[in-house]
């Protein structure tokens, strides 16, 4: 293998870890921050794995939609401050549960 | 009027019906002459079915919609169909009679929707009696769950709701559960679904096939009420009279019993044979059953419990007559399910006229009540011999032939078992029957001071009377339902 | 006049993505609720006259377009165009009643972005190439978000569930990306290249095409990865619920089936596609359907016999044989059909959300009920019904491909509808009404839809050879007509 191969994989495989601590960070985290934080560390190891990939211009896809998501979760969590008075995603769970009783899970 | 007209009446009339109760429902005199007229008017269009099935040479064929390639939603005259549609459709009026009397004696909640109901579940029942294929009879059969199930719920509170949903998971849950699989898995194998003189099956199954879907099949027409499946029965019986009258006489059970007996005839026919072993474990389950069933009526002291674990009995014995696959089993189920009809719809018309005009469920109060209410008693009398099988009643009839069937395979245990389940009906419903006409009169007042009205009492003995009429019909009737064993064409 | 109508059809495709983001330009133009809604509604209806238009012209034997812009019709693509903008249609002109789910100057936004959506699942049902599909799966799905949240005025339960959509969205996007990406990288740009040569690295493009149809489930709610549906939609309003369940849902399904049919027409791939189907179809058989059993609120409920009914489309689709996806098309019609007369049905509930709410509703509102009715016997597949013929499709077409335990799964989805669906209908017959109250005057615009929804959910059932016809006709060119 050259170097040159040796080090897109190298890339890709660096983009691709980042992509799922940004996912086990945004499905796990109990703080609504940290999860919108994990969602945007997933989208740039995304974003930077597509242009290992392929380059150009899916890399402006890529960074546009970031950046949409990205605004609309700070809408999103000033919102739930707002109305909750936390972003603690616990916090969130109570007082939904509070107007409406818990239901039987799958499991 | 021409066959194919007639058969849409049959479905449409008790549709209208229902509809029209439900909207006119005041005055409550033109409600009822609506009940009532719409009834006569069904009895009608299926004798006119029956008496042109006696000299058809095609059967007549509705056809309603198309919904799947090879499906349709088609209804055809055959002679059980034709002979379970007279007979259903002429109880049917007597049956709406009683309900007139009885909601006007009772003061019952939501009369309409009583009857509204009762005419969708005829409907849906005369829908089953006439299906042409499987598909149509598992819609109808999942028509008629669903138009019954109210009956069970109205008026009973959160106990009724809880009851009507044990009824609807039960009964939905086997059909779809067993019986659509079973059903998509014959389309599957030969591409229609129709009922077919022979036998749709015959000579296209394998042995392990068929024996899986005949158990798949009879369990998932759970409204033959055959152990495990049999739990919506008990859960009925709470429902008010003339709901009970449906459910055990007059639509449930008799749906049940023909799609037992169309399954097994029209379905698998020769193949039966090839399902031999399912058939006989299902013969062990039913023999058994029905005479557990008959026991258990003998220790209910609810009126209702009682009749209804004895209708389960006969129900038994009408799938233990198609089971055993044989010309003489076939007829034995056809005329039981006919005689359970007669003498069922006596014994519930009867005891809802002693509860309108008594108030009385348990056994123990009705010693002494025929010397108040003779015609009643006689008519309940008559019910529970032909129930038993005594002759000249048309009970006796069905349990000779389903005895000698029983005898003729080979089966001499399943023969014993249908001699216990008669003796077994006789101590559970003979003495009460007896101790009502010789014991002595009540000296407390019933609810209802004036006795029962004629209406009440009409229906009961008119039908109890019907009970007779295969004394004279049974050798015309044996050449009429031939084309059920017949061989395929 | 006549080459105006032309060049119309000649656009169909661009019209069907341009129509209703221009309508969303104009939304910032409107001034207030109602201005929006009828500007909205004009708007669908222009899209899916243009819609019904091209979906009747192919299946009369019309060649098909190639109109560049990135995009190009196939079968399921044209389909999945023709339905979703049907239903939106439906949910604009339904919405009229559910204005004041938002704020006065909330309204156009929740318009606008309810375009947005339908224009990027509309583009995401016609592009020609992954990144364009990716990107127009995302803005649809980040619309979506949008319209979950401006529900959050009325009840913050909106905003949390807007959250959860946000996170795990996200997520899938993110990888919905790099999978197009491996997709590229090993078979072409074009959906196309991978049924019109053998893919240069087969591994690379399994692999990316596993990625997006992971992502792609994520967003049709198909378990296990349908954590958000929950509190999605058992908090948004009526028409958040319309559009995430009718519409989002739906298209997202229908996304799912237009890559699968391309991924299953490559030997090189199709293989691993289909077991990646098939797993993701037998969860969302089973999970949902026993969740939905034990839901207590109306639209959550709704959303996991959603969930349930996708994972049928899943096996459907695992099957790869034109029986399967024309099953598949019909199921996801159904589903659509079935989620319209149940959401619209329920909107007349208001802000009451638990099953509760149901109690006596015949008798407090009749034609809502006959919508939640011909919904939930659709749902449950009752015979003469969409749903059953939907399912029909997929038995039968298991039974060809040997996978009889398909109808086993069938039944699975069947008997739990069974219990859910008869809840529904016993309660909304047989209770007594409670506290919770039919919203006032919200009958007149909302059941319009519903209405129409409930009775093609019968009518269909009664008539379907048309329906078979065209979803065998678009299920023969899923792939878009031979090169």
């Amino acid at each position: 293998m050259s170097v040159e191969a040796f080090g897109l994989r190298a890339e890709i495989a660096l983009s691709i870890a980042m992509l799922m601590l940004g996912a086990v960070m945004a499905l796990t985290s109990g703080n609504a921050v940290k999860r919108v934080a994990g969602v945007l560390v997933a989208q740039i190891g995304a974003v930077l794995a597509a242009g290992v990939l392929l380059g150009g211009d899916i890399l402006i896809v890529g960074v546009a939609l970031m950046v949409a998501t990205f605004a609309i979760a700070a809408a999103l969590i000033v919102r739930a401050q707002e109305r909750y008075h936390s972003v603690e995603m616990r916090d969130l769970d109570k007082a939904d549960i509070e107007s409406e009783p818990p239901e039987p899970s799958a499991s | 009027m021409t066959p194919v007209l007639a058969l849409l009446l049959t479905l449409a009339l008790p549709a209208a019906s229902a509809v029209l109760t439900a909207i006119l429902r005041r005055p409550p005199g033109l409600r009822d002459v609506i009940h009532i007229g719409f009834a006569c008017a069904l009895a009608t269009a299926c004798a006119y079915l029956l008496q042109v099935s006696l000299h058809q040479e095609t059967p007549a064929r509705l056809v309603l919609a198309r919904p799947l390639p090879n499906v349709e939603l088609a209804f055809v005259l055959e002679p059980l169909g034709a002979l379970m549609g007279a007979v259903l459709g002429g109880l049917g009026v007597l049956h709406a009679i009683h309900t007139v009397g009885f909601v006007r004696a009772t003061q019952e909640l939501a009369p309409a929707r009583t009857m509204s109901f009762l005419s969708f579940g005829a409907a849906a029942t005369l829908a089953v009696m006439y299906s042409a294929n499987l598909f149509t009879f598992f819609v109808a059969y999942q028509a008629l769950t669903l138009a019954t199930f109210p009956l069970v719920a109205l008026g009973g509170g959160d106990e009724g709701r809880r009851a009507a949903r044990t009824y609807l998971a039960v009964l939905l849950a086997a059909s779809v559960g067993l019986f659509l699989p079973a059903m998509v898995w014959t389309y599957a194998l030969t591409g229609v679904i129709d009922f077919r003189i022979g036998g749709a099956l015959a000579g296209r199954v394998d042995e392990i096939t068929a024996n899986v879907l005949l158990a798949l099949f009879t369990l998932g027409v759970a409204m033959a009420a055959i152990p495990p499946v049999h739990g919506w029965l008990s859960a009925s019986n709470r429902a008010s009279f003339p709901s009970l009258t449906a459910i055990q006489s007059l639509a449930v059970i008799p749906a049940g019993g023909v799609g037992v007996l169309k399954i097994t005839a029209y379905v698998f026919g020769a193949a039966m044979h090839d399902a031999r072993w399912a058939a006989l474990g299902l013969l062990v389950v039913v023999g058994v059953s029905m005479c557990g069933a008959a026991l258990i009526a003998l220790s209910r002291q609810d009126i209702r419990e009682r009749l209804a674990y004895s209708a389960m009995a006969q129900s038994l014995a009408a799938a233990m007559g198609a089971l055993l696959a044989l010309p003489a089993g076939a007829f034995a189920a056809a005329l039981q399910l006919v005689s359970l009809t007669c003498a069922g719809a006596t014994l519930v018309m009867a005891a809802g006229t002693v509860f309108a005009t008594t108030g009385r469920t348990n056994v123990a109060d009705y010693s002494g009540l025929g010397r108040a209410m003779p015609w009643t008693f006689a008519a309940f009398a008559i019910g529970a011999a032909s129930m038993i099988g005594m002759p000249p009643f048309s009970g006796a009839w069905a349990k000779l032939w389903l005895i000698t069937a029983a005898a003729d395979a080979g089966l001499h245990w399943a023969a014993v078992m249908a001699g216990v389940t008669a003796v077994l009906t006789f101590a559970h419903l003979a003495p009460l029957a007896a101790s009502a006409l010789a014991g002595p009169a009540p000296t407390d007042p019933f609810k209802r001071p004036d006795g029962a009205s004629v209406f009440l009492v009409a229906p009961a003995i008119l039908s109890a009377l019907a009970t007779l009429w295969l004394l004279v019909l049974a050798d015309p009737l044996a050449t009429f339902l031939a084309p059920l064993w017949a061989e395929p064409p | 006049m006549t080459d105006a109508i032309e060049l119309i059809r000649a656009n169909a495709p661009l019209l069907g993505v341009g129509l209703p983001l221009f309508g969303a330009a104009l939304m910032l133009a409107a001034p207030g609720a109602r201005s929006a809604w009828a500007l909205a509604s004009l708007t669908m209806l222009a899209t899916a006259t243009v819609a019904v238009d091209l979906a009747m012209r192919l299946a009369s034997g019309a060649p098909f377009l190639s109109v560049g812009a990135g995009l190009r019709p196939d079968g399921v693509g044209v389909w999945a165009f023709t339905v979703q903008t049907c239903l939106a249609t439906l949910v604009a002109i339904g919405a009229g009643a559910m204005l004041r789910e938002f704020h006065q100057r909330a309204a156009p936004f929740a318009f606008a972005l309810f375009l947005v959506m339908v224009a990027a699942w509309n583009a995401a049902a016609l592009s020609a190439s992954f990144i364009g599909f990716a990107a127009a799966v995302e803005t649809a799905w980040l619309a979506g978000v949008g319209v979950a949240a401006l529900h959050g005025d009325r009840d913050r339960g909106a905003l949390s569930g807007a959250l959860r959509m946000l996170t795990a969205g996200g997520v899938a996007g993110a990888l919905l990306l790099v999978g197009a990406a491996l997709t590229v990288r090993g078979a072409g740009a074009d959906l196309t290249a991978l049924t019109e040569q053998q893919p240069p690295a087969p591994g690379a493009a399994a692999l990316g095409m596993g990625m997006m149809i992971a992502a792609l489930a994520l967003k049709a709610g198909v378990a296990p990865l349908h954590a958000w549906t929950g509190p999605a939609f058992g908090r948004v309003g009526g028409f958040g619920a319309l559009a995430l369940g009718a519409i989002g849902v739906v298209a997202a399904l229908f996304a799912l089936l237009r890559v699968s049919a391309y991924a299953m027409a490559a030997p090189a791939i199709a293989v691993s596609v289909s077991h990646v189907l098939l797993t993701l179809g037998v969860i969302s058989v089973v999970i949902p359907s026993m969740q939905a059993v034990g839901a207590v609120n109306v639209r959550r409920l709704a959303a996991y016999a959603a969930a349930a009914q996708a994972g049928c489309v899943l096996v459907s689709a695992a099957l790869g044989s034109p029986a399967g996806f024309a099953a598949a098309l019909v199921q996801i019609t159904a589903l659509g059909i079935a989620a319209m007369a149940l959401f619209g049905g329920a909107a007349s509930l208001g802000q009451a959300h638990g099953l509760d709410a149901l109690d006596g509703l015949a008798r407090r509102a009749p034609l809502s009920a006959l919508a939640v009715t011909a919904g939930a016997l659709s749902v449950m597949g009752a015979p003469l019904t969409l749903g059953f013929l939907g399912r029909w499709r997929l038995i039968e077409a298991g039974v060809g491909g040997g996978w009889w335990w398909a109808a086993g799964a069938v039944i699975v989805v069947s008997l739990a509808a069974v219990f859910y669906a008869g809840r529904l209908i016993e309660r909304v017959y047989f209770r007594r009404a409670g506290a919770a109250a039919v919203e006032p005057n919200l009958w007149r615009l909302t059941l319009g839809p519903a209405l129409v929804a409930a009775t093609l959910a019968i009518g269909v059932g009664l008539e379907p050879s048309l329906l078979l016809r065209a979803a065998d006709a678009a299920a023969a060119l899923a792939t878009g007509p031979a090169p």
